[in-house]
């Protein structure tokens, strides 16, 4: 599950990188992987659409590398499978 | 919010204002026009003796139409704090000239508002039907 995660999450960053050709878990969004904060919001809206989730202004904020993200997909779909078992 | 009003209240002023009105306007779609004039302070260099709309400037009258005054009635409707949505990018095509006199139609439909950033679609059109320019613009808010 994780897996597939990061591997649907790498294939929507890919094509914004800028001076690296492939990412890791502990890449900086910013820093090490070149991507603005115009991309980012690219980014995120195609996370919201593949991951059919709804992300928040307060919880994007605090993303700063990749493995945040992941953390964050995790937390938010696990809540998902929550309310479809309740 | 009404339309002139959001006309009004755009921060551009003569002679880089681009917007004459705006006829149609929800959250997903606006369309607004510019007749060019005559007399415009660009046609006197580009190009004398043949007045040719630089594309800057039709990429200028989409932005105003189909991004900040767009922007503008939907931060209204969201009740942000912010007031202005300022022009980041553009990705665009030009498929025909356009002249003195020509009235530019944009027609902006919104791809997303969200996280402070605004992206569409956008046209520019002649009255004929002819397409200007076309491609995708964003803003973000300040």
């Amino acid at each position: 599950m994780k897996n597939t995660m990061i591997e649907t999450l790498k294939a929507i960053i890919t094509p914004y990188l800028k001076g690296v050709s492939e990412l890791s878990l502990n890449d900086h969004i910013v820093d090490n992987l070149g991507i603005d904060s115009l991309d980012l919001v690219d980014i995120l809206v195609e996370i919201e659409t593949q991951f059919a989730v709804s992300l928040e202004e307060e919880e994007i904020n605090q993303l700063a590398y990749v493995k945040d993200i992941i953390a964050l997909l995790e937390q938010k779909t696990k809540a998902d499978e929550v309310c479809e078992n309740s | 919010m009404k339309y002139a009003r959001i006309v009004e209240e755009l921060p551009h002023k003569p002679p880089f204002k681009f917007v004459d009105e705006i006829t149609f306007l929800n959250e997903n779609l606006i369309k607004g026009y510019y007749k060019l004039p005559q007399n415009a302070f660009f046609f006197k260099g580009h190009f004398p003796d043949n007045p040719i709309t630089p594309g800057v400037i039709v990429l200028e009258i989409m932005a105003q139409i189909g991004l900040v005054a767009f922007g503008k009635f939907l931060v209204a409707e969201k009740a942000y704090s912010y007031t202005d949505i300022f022009f980041t990018s553009s990705e665009v095509k030009y498929s025909n000239p356009s002249y003195p006199g020509d009235r530019i139609t944009v027609v902006s439909e919104k791809i997303y508002f969200k996280f402070r950033k605004l992206k569409c679609k956008v046209t520019a059109l002649k009255d004929n039907g002819d397409i200007v320019c076309y491609g995708t613009l964003s803003g973000m808010l300040h």
